[in-house]
Formats: structure tokens, sequence, C-alpha cells
């Protein structure tokens, strides 16, 4: 137990922490979980997947540069922008967003690492192995066809019967495992793990922004997650969710696909925002005007985006009425995006603008963002949409939007923190040439195809006629698009330059007063040697005199304890410290437990379903082995953090990262349920060829036993946590919730065996699903209760280190409750079914 | 998640909860043909969705009410968080207003 | 005179900008508006960020709070009120409301990859549709395998055909002519190839035209 006062020799720290924090070189790279490392490989592989998605925009340019220059099939074609548009959105997009999160946040936060290392690293596996099944797909002939968005019945196994739909299904469901991930990992981390005193009003504003994203990623992603499921298991087992001619709906599927599809674009637009928000106030020399009119409008943004998703559906034959919700919606959503773009003016009109490569890239992306958000409203207008819907004015649209509102934010995000990375500055010659290639490249590509589209092409055509008068159009197009090619080609070599022989600085080139500079750059892997105590905004701090505090170790924290990578929980809203996060350290799980998921996805992939179990046990085993050896089996009692106070452990606090982060997981869970209850209601009101000819229910007997049995697991669960508390053994508590959850877990996997003829209708599917789902979730606690069994066992637990229990009690609670609601919905769904007949 | 994460959403939670409620009431009274029922010199199925607008407005309007007065707690994130609350909670409530005033003019089955 | 050529570009057998019916033409009035409108916007906006970045006194004197609340919040909410407003307007008079007397209904089904268009007589016709000009028409459109979408983009706004529902789109031709017709989702294959030919005859001529091109496919 090293306990000496803080050390005022920086040299010394640091050799004390980089010894505990460094990843070792050579093949121990693989057993990387520093954020600052994987934010980088998240980058590094999202531009990858970038330059994969723009070499396939160029194949597309080339086919319909004419009517005559067609070089593919329309099966390859139809290959080709379906990869396209997935590796955009999913490969490239939300990786890179991520990227810069891992690396950033906690530099932002003032602190020294996210919250779960090992599952930033599982989930760069996770999008690393996932993106590889798609690509190696493609190049193998077999990639998604049937555009990005999948619509069913297309992508069904009667119209698409090889591989190339559950490569998509598989292969995003894999990479979304890391958005989820994510997710969680970067909400906790913000509310949970922020510098000893930045309380909440106080973060950096690309902290809300971020905050806001993961939380409406937790919300928006699981409706996907749900519909990749559910059409996965209608290709797989023929099981009728969307074919209408079992009492499916298509529309199901579109409603679930874009439920997640329009959140997002805010999930990939409003990070973005926040680097510009971080930017703007560094080059104009002044602070963020607006600070909370910015949040607010955030929030609204979050909250709208949920609510114009029919807005790409407005040709599918829904009532005017509803239109007019998601039309109004739609357009309002300008209103807190305007309130941004005018707080980011009058900061520039209120500071002393300075030039330099950033602000350049800053400038296109105001006027490319504002042209595509003026012709999201046009969209927004039913009448006009209308004609408009599935044109090439669409894709000009979502091009301004999303190249305007990420592409070019993330270049000027790049210039402006790839110093930070390299320690080393761009000299500008490369990167003027080329932001002016890629930005009139652009516009030449793009601005004119909405007139393309008002002409009347349609999106995915393969090839069109000479007399339609597409070609001259499309043919400028073309030419603009090799421009920008010709401008990223630069963009990479500048960045390499930079990299290579960029001019090497001392500290915060542009003279930033956000924390991430306050730090050497680059940045060595404990960001921090001390913790920075917070008393003003975040966007305010003296970055210079502060990193000299800080590397000295006048901070939190400024000494190394045990081999410990320490890092502190503060609350929520004040950001007083709360207790010590021991953060595990460097470890090969992660890509154990990534490698074993991938042969679990690949084994559905290849339909060896039984394999698929053996590797799914695997994967889960090598999961739950992550928490072989940490933890404590003594407490410890509070212990020294610097500046005279003292915190416990987070073993021994009462709602460390872990146990938010089961809320939340359970908060996202409770999405994907509520939207299966809510399309089993959807296919009843409006899919055809409803009611069945046999209407199938649960029986009575195994309803009452699931229900009893999910409550008395809930009830022991309880009972567990607060007998461990009074120093009482918790182990028959324990042996009880697992065992009731193990009952559970078979009244509900009988009764979904029950279910006859689940592939006859969709009545009958859903029934198996919903109850199928319940039986999973009771599994689920098996495994949590004899998890905890087994941290008493090894001596983890005692009344000062419940959190084991506790995060258990979460899930048996959640279980219990969803559990109830799934038996009721699935006796309502039959009777619906049943007995409400309604005209048609 | 606290107390400010619950002032900051409330007026959106409303919002969201009219939107939920509206758009299923309308898919249903479509389906049972509500909008050929007449009631109260219109349909019942203008009907129920103005009520159900309506009832939401009014929740708005009183979350955007309790928000306007003087917190108790003085410390400043109390007050910080307050202040945004009620600005969230009054873009919501004019939100809810714009985006389902429809729910008075437009034909709601065809 | 810059403006000439670009209009002239305008036309073409699909160009939804060379209206030939209400719903086509309504759709367009309202995108000559909103993209008259949204270029002055468009200039403002970047008038005042020129001015925030060489001419910053003038947005300092009007102050921050002020340039957010009218930049941001009062001028978008009056422009998107009105806009919201038209649009809605525009929309509930082109919907397929039951009117007396019902206008004449023609059943368009699609599969991959060909349009079936069936007539009140009975008779069918495939890849071609006839229509009497002058007089609105309701299109009864549903699929038989996957999602398309029906579109002839100079008469009006289109509408997906879903297997197993049936979405009506009521329009119009103004002028007798040949118009073209597209399916505007992605169904595979032959979604490029999948068009179709809308002939506009005279009221008086429509019977005789069926006739003509209906008989092969009669029913």
């Amino acid at each position: 137990m090293t306990d000496k006062p803080p050390m005022d020799s920086p040299i010394r720290l640091h050799k004390q922490l980089a010894a505990i924090w460094d990843t070792p070189p050579g093949w121990g790279r693989l057993s990387a979980v520093n954020h600052t490392i994987l934010g980088k490989r998240f980058m590094i592989a999202a531009f990858v997947f970038f330059a994969i998605g723009g070499l396939l925009a160029m194949l597309i340019r080339v086919q319909i540069a004419t009517s005559g220059t067609a070089f593919v099939g329309p099966d390859v074609y139809a290959q080709i922008f379906t990869m396209h548009g997935t590796v955009m959105m999913f490969l490239f997009a939300i990786p890179m967003f991520e990227g810069l999160a891992i690396y950033l946040l906690p530099k932002i936060l003032g602190t020294r690492d996210l919250a779960f290392p090992r599952l930033t690293a599982y989930g760069f596996w996770c999008y690393v192995f996932g993106g590889s099944i798609l690509i190696v797909a493609m190049l193998a002939g077999v990639a998604p066809n049937s555009g990005w968005f999948m619509y069913t019945p297309l992508s069904s196994s009667t119209y698409t019967p090889g591989i190339n739909a559950d490569v998509w299904l598989l292969g995003i469901t894999f990479v979304e495992i890391s958005a989820m991930s994510a997710a969680i990992e970067i909400t906790v981390s913000i509310l949970k793990l922020r510098a000893p005193h930045m309380s909440i009003e106080r973060m950096p504003i690309m902290a809300w922004y971020l905050l806001i994203t993961a939380l409406m990623m937790l919300f928006g992603f699981p409706p996907l997650i749900l519909g990749s499921i559910l059409l996965e298991l209608e290709r797989a087992f023929d099981l009728p969710f969307f074919d209408p001619t079992r009492g499916g709906d298509s529309l199901l599927w579109q409603h679930l696909f874009w439920l997640f599809g329009h959140p997002e674009v805010y999930i990939i637009f409003l990070p973005a925002a926040g680097a510009v928000s971080m930017m703007i106030p560094t080059f104009a020399r002044h602070e963020l005007v607006g600070y909370r009119s910015v949040i607010v409008a955030v929030i609204a943004v979050a909250f709208l985006s949920f609510g114009l998703w029919v807005h790409h559906m407005f040709t599918v034959g829904i009532p005017h009425l509803a239109l007019a919700f998601f039309s109004a919606a739609s357009g309002l959503v300008a209103i807190p995006t305007a309130v941004q773009i005018f707080a980011w003016i009058a900061t520039l009109a209120q500071g002393r603008p300075r030039y330099d490569v950033p602000m350049l890239y800053l400038g296109g992306f105001f006027v490319i963002f504002i042209l595509g958000g003026l012709t999201g409203v046009m969209l927004a207008m039913v009448p006009f949409n209308w004609q408009a819907h599935d044109t090439h004015f669409v894709v000009a649209h979502l091009h301004y939007v999303l190249v305007g509102g990420f592409v070019f934010p993330m270049m000027a995000a790049i210039y402006y923190w790839l110093p930070h990375m390299t320690g080393r500055l761009s000299d500008h010659r490369l990167s003027v040439p080329a932001f002016w290639l890629i930005f009139g490249g652009f516009n030449v590509t793009f601005f004119l195809m909405h007139l393309t589209g008002l002409l009347g092409m349609p999106r995915r055509v393969a090839t069109y006629p000479a007399e339609a008068g597409w070609d001259w159009l499309n043919l400028l197009s073309s030419v603009g698009s090799f421009l920008m090619t010709i401008g990223f080609a630069l963009f990479v070599m500048d960045l390499v330059v930079q990299v290579r022989f960029g001019k090497p600085f001392r500290r915060n080139p542009w003279h930033a007063r956000t924390l991430e500079w306050a730090m050497p750059t680059p940045p060595p892997s404990y960001a921090f040697a001390s913790l920075p105590k917070v008393t003003d905004r975040a966007d305010r701090i003296d970055a210079d005199s502060e990193a000299a505090a800080l590397a000295a170790g006048r901070g939190y924290l400024g000494q190394a304890r045990n081999g410990w990578q320490e890092i502190l929980d503060v609350d929520m809203s004040s950001g007083r410290p709360l207790a010590i996060v021991v953060l595990p350290r460097r470890t090969y799980k992660p890509l154990v437990s990534g490698l074993l998921t991938g042969c679990f996805v690949l084994c559905l992939l290849f339909k060896f379903y039984w394999l698929s179990l053996l590797f799914l046990a695997f994967a889960i085993a090598s999961l739950l082995a992550w928490s072989a050896g940490t933890g404590l089996k003594e407490d410890m009692g509070d212990l020294p953090i610097g500046h005279g106070e003292m915190a416990p452990t987070h073993w021994e606090s009462d709602r460390p990262p872990s146990w938010w982060a089961m809320a939340l997981a359970c908060s996202a869970d409770a999405t994907l349920y509520a939207s299966l209850l809510f399309g089993a209601l959807f296919l009843w009101l409006v899919a055809p060829g409803w009611p069945p000819e046999t209407v199938a229910g649960p029986a009575i007997a195994p309803v009452i036993v699931a229900a009893i049995a999910v409550v008395l697991a809930a009830m022991a669960g309880r009972r567990a946590v607060s007998a461990l508390q009074q120093q009482v053994a918790p182990k028959l508590w324990l042996l009880t919730a697992g065992l009731a959850q193990l009952v559970a877990s078979l009244a509900f996997g009988f009764m979904a065996a029950q279910v006859p003829e689940p592939t006859s209708h969709a009545q009958q599917a859903t029934l198996f699903v919903i109850l199928a789902y319940g039986g999973i979730r009771a599994a689920i606690g098996v495994l949590l209760a004899g998890f905890g069994l087994w941290r008493n066992h090894a001596g983890y637990l005692s009344a000062r280190r419940s959190l084991d229990l506790r995060i258990g009690r979460i899930w048996h609670d959640y279980s219990c409750a969803t559990g109830i609601v799934g038996l009721m919905a699935a006796m309502l769904l039959a009777y619906l079914a049943g007995n409400v007949e309604a005209p048609r | 998640m606290n107390r400010h994460g619950v002032m900051l959403t409330a007026g959106f939670a409303v919002w969201a909860s009219a939107f939920v409620l509206l758009y299923a009431m309308l898919s249903v009274g479509c389906r049972f043909g509500w909008h050929e029922m007449a009631f109260a010199g219109t349909s019942l199925q203008r009907v129920q969705l103005a009520v159900i607008l309506l009832v939401h407005v009014a929740a708005g309007a009183a979350i955007v009410w309790m928000l306007g007065g003087q917190g108790n707690r003085a410390d400043g994130t109390a007050i910080f968080m307050r202040r945004a609350g009620y600005a969230a909670a009054l873009a919501a409530l004019a939100s809810t207003l714009f985006s389902f005033g429809g729910v008075f003019f437009l034909s709601t089955c065809h | 005179m810059a403006v000439l050529p670009l209009l002239a570009a305008c036309g073409g057998p699909f160009s939804a900008l060379e209206p030939e019916g209400p719903s086509a033409r309504g759709a367009a009035t309202l995108w000559w508006i909103m993209l008259a409108g949204f270029a002055a916007i468009f200039l403002m906006v970047s008038a005042v960020l020129a001015l925030a970045l060489w001419k910053p006194r003038t947005l300092r004197t009007f102050g921050a709070e002020r340039t957010m609340v009218w930049g941001g919040l009062v001028i978008p909410s009056v422009i998107l009120t009105v806009l919201v407003a038209a649009a809605l307007a525009l929309g509930e008079r082109l919907l397929a409301v039951p009117s007396d007397p019902a206008p004449l209904r023609i059943e368009a089904i699609a599969r991959q990859w060909v349009w079936e268009f069936r007539y009140p007589d009975g008779r069918a016709t495939s890849g071609r549709l006839v229509m009497p000009v002058g007089e609105d028409v309701d299109f009864a459109v549903t699929s038989e395998d996957v999602i398309h979408a029906f579109w002839i983009p100079r008469l009006g706004g289109k509408i997906d055909a879903i297997p197993g529902h049936e979405n009506v789109v009521r329009l119009r031709a103004d002028r007798a002519g040949v118009y073209g017709g597209v399916c505007a989702e992605f169904c595979g294959d032959g979604h490029a190839p999948m068009r179709f030919s809308v002939e506009a005859v005279e009221q008086g001529d429509f019977e005789a035209r069926l006739a003509e091109f209906g008989a092969e496919g009669q029913q």
C-alpha cells in the first residue's frame, strides 16, 4: 500500500503512471484497452471504410455517367449502391464519430479513460470483424443487394434467396453491438467520470452533444436491431413477420428501419455539430455564445428527430393527417438547428476570428449544410415530397446534409485535433487546394443532381434511356465526383505529410481553452498525470498553466497506487467526487470475446445453427471471464484522492459506472421489447391477412408459473442484497433467484414451444418471439444469479462490497417487469386477434 | 436519471407522449371507421384526437408553469437546469401545437 | 439571361417541372416558390455570416442574444408556419377523397418488372396506360410481389405499390399526349427498365383507344 503525498517531480510521476497505463509494443498492441489508442484505431478503420465507400461511389458515377456508360449489370450495380450506403452509414459515419468521442471524451472531461476500457476494445473488434464480413462478401460477389434500407419483401428469401441479405442483417447487427456498447459507455462516462467539481453546467459543450447523441443511440438503434433479428428469423426459419401472404407486413420493416434511420441522421450530425461548437470558439477567440440555448436546441433536435421518420414513407399510403404530424416535425427540426447556426455566427461576431485550415473547412460546412437543410425543409412538404421522393433530388439532399453536416466538420476536426494526436502542425500547402477541390467537386456533383431528380430520374437505376434527357447532368455530376476524389487524395497525402513531417510544437497550438490541451501532445497513455479541479466552465481553462500543475501531480489522484488505473467517479449533477474507479488494465480478453462472437455470427451466416449455439456459449463464457481477477477480497475503506479528500473504491460505493451501465442496458432492451410489442399490435391493426385461421395464445397454467417465478426471482434478488448488507450470507437467496429464473425460463420456453406452427401466420410468429424473448431474459437472470454465487464464493462480496449483487438485482427487477408485460401482451394479442373484428 | 434530467426532458416527454398516442389512436380510429361516425358536430375520430391533443397541451402548459417559478434551491447547477428545462418545456409546448394542430383541420383517414 | 437555358433544360418526358396535371402543377408551383424563397434565405444567412467574419460591429451592436433569437427562432418559425400551412392545404386538395360522381378508377398492378393496368370494363393493358384527359382518375395501386412505386412525373405525385395493400392516388391529365411513367422504388434487377407510357386521350377517344390496346389483355 503506497500512500505517499503528491510528488513534485513530473518525470517520476510520468514514469510511474506510464508503467501502469502503457500498452506494450509488438503483439501486445492487440491487448490495448486504452482510449487514446482505440480512438485512433476506430478513426483509422473508419477512414479505410470511407475510402472503400468512396471507391464504390466512383463506380456508381461511372455506371450512370451517361446513358451509354453502364459497365456492370443491374445485379452487380445493386450490390455497389447497397454497399456504398451501408458502408458510409454503418462502417464510416457512426464509427468515425465514436472514434473521435472515444479519443476526446476523457480528455475534455478531465479524466484518464472511459468507463469500460475493455468494452471499448470489444466494440472495436466487433466493428472490424463485422465490417470485414461485409467487405469480404463484396469481394466474393455476394454483397447485400436490396438497398441499404433492405426493404422487404425484396430482401426476403423469396426474392433474395442467396446469403446477400444475411450478410447485411448479421454483419450490421454485429457492428451494432459496438454502437450500443459505445452508447452506454459514452453516456456513463459523461455522467459519472468527469473531473472533480465539473458540475453538469460546466461541461464543455461537446460533452453535452455527445451525451445527447449517445442517449439517442440507446433508444434509436434497438428498433433496427429488432428489425434485423426478425427479418433474419424470417429468412432463416421462415417465421413470417413481413410476409404479406401470411399476416406480415412490409410496412412494419419500414417503420422499424426508419424509426432508427431518421434519428441516425441526427446521431451522425450532432457529434459533428459538437466538434464545430468546440472549434468555432477557439478560432473566434471568444467563448460559445448561448451555451444554454444550444443545449436546449440539441435536446429539442434529439426529441424531434424521433418524430419524423415517416417523411421517408410519405408515399406508402398513410393518411394525410399522419403525414402532417411528420411533415410539421420535419420542418420544425430546422428551428433548433438554426438556433445552433446563429449561435456559431454570433460567436464569430463577438470574437476576433482567426483564420486557419479548420476554419476553411468549417466555411465549407456552413455553405453545404445550410443548403442541405433548406432542401430538407422542401422535402418535408408533403406535395413536393410526393414528386421528389426516391429521385436524385433526395440523393442530392442527403449528400448535402451528410457531407456538409458530417464530413466537412470531421475534416475540420481532423485538422484541429490531429496536432493533438501527433504533436505536429500542418503547413497549409496541400490542405487548401484539397479543400477547394473537394468543395468545388462536391457542388458540381450534387448541386446539379437536384435538377436531375426533378427531371424525373429515379434512384438506384443502373441504366436510363438517352431520350430522358438526363445525360448531360449525370456527366457533369460524374466529372465533379472525380474532382472531389482528387481532392480527397490530396487530403490523405496532406495528412501523411503532416504526420511524418509536420512542424512540431510544444503545447496548445490553437490557444484553445478546453482541457484536452492541458496535457503533453501527443498525449501520454494516462492522459492526465493528475485530475484537474474544475471550478468554472470547462471552456474557460488556461490550458498552459493548468497543464504544468497537473503534470506535477498537483490535482486529484496525482500518484501511482497499487498498480491501479485510477479515475474518479463523481456526482452526476454537482461533480463532487464519490469514488475511485479502478479500471481494468490491458488484456487480450476483448479480442478473444470478439473473435468468439465473430465465429458465432459466421456460423449463423453459413447456417451452422447447432455449432453457433456452441460459439454463443463460448462467447458468453468469455465475457463472464472478464470479471475474473477484478474486485477486492477485503474492504479497503476510504482512500486519499488528493486535495485532502477521501473516497472509497468503486466496489465499495453506491452507484458506480457499472451500475448505471446495467440500468442503461435495460432501457435499451426495454426499447427493443416495446418495439416488438408495438410491432405485434401494428400487424394486428394494419397487416393484410388478419385474423389468422387459428389464433394461438399461451395456456393459463404456464403463464401463472412464469409470472410467479419472475416475481419470486425479483424478490429473492432483492433479499440477497439486503442479506449481504446485513452481513448475512446471501447464498440461499441467490440460489432461489437463480432457480426461479430457471423455472421462468423453462415456462417461457415451454409456452413458446407450444405455439402451434409459428411459421403459419404472423400472429403465431410474434407470439413465439414475445415468449421466447421472455425466456432468454430469464436465462440471463440465471447466469447473473450464478455469477453472484461465484463472486460470493470467491470472496469478492461483503456488506460494503455488494455491487455485483445490486447489478444483478437491476436485471431481476427488470426481467420481472418485462416478463409480466410480455405475458399480458401475449394474451392481449391472442384476444385481439381472436375477438376484435374490424372492417378492413 | 435524476431530478435535473427530469427537468430538462419533462416538456419534450409530454410532446413524445402526445406523438405516440395521437399516431396510434389515429391508426386505430381509421381501422375501426371512427372517421365515419358522427359525433359532436364532427367525427368521433376528430373528437378523440382533439381530446388527446388538448390533454397534452394542458400537461405541457403545466410543466412550463411549474418550471417558470423560482426553485427553492439556489446552487448554480439547479438554477441552470431549471432555466434550461423551462426553455425546453416552452419549445416542447410550441412544438406540440405546431406538430399536431392538424387534428383540427386535416382529413383524418385519407 | 443565364437562367433561360436552365429553364429550357427543365423539359423532358419525365420532368416534374413541366407539369400537365393539377397534382404535378401544385408541386411544381410549390417548388418554384420554395426555390426563390430559400435562395433568398441562403443568401441572407451567408450575408450574416460574412458580416460576422468581416464586419462584426453591426452584429455586435445588434447583440448576440438577438442574433440567435431572430435568426434562429423568430424568422424561421414564421416562414415554416406559412410554408407548412400552404403545403398541407395543397396536399388536402390532392387527396383521393370520395367524390360524386366517383372518378374513373383504374387498377395499377405492379410485378417484377412490369406494370399492368386494369380498366373498369374488364380490359387490361400492360406497360402502357391509357387515360382520358380533363377528368380525375383514381389509380388503385398494388403489387403482386415486392414493393414498387407508381409515378408519372408530369402528372403528379407518386404512390408505392405494396403487396397486401391498395393505395389510391388521384391524377388528372390536362392535355392529350404521351407521358413517361416509371417505377420509383428499387425492386430488383429489372428496376430501371420498369417504365410505362401514359397515353392521355380525349374523353371521346378513350374507349376506342382502350379497345385497340387492351384487346389482348382482356380478361
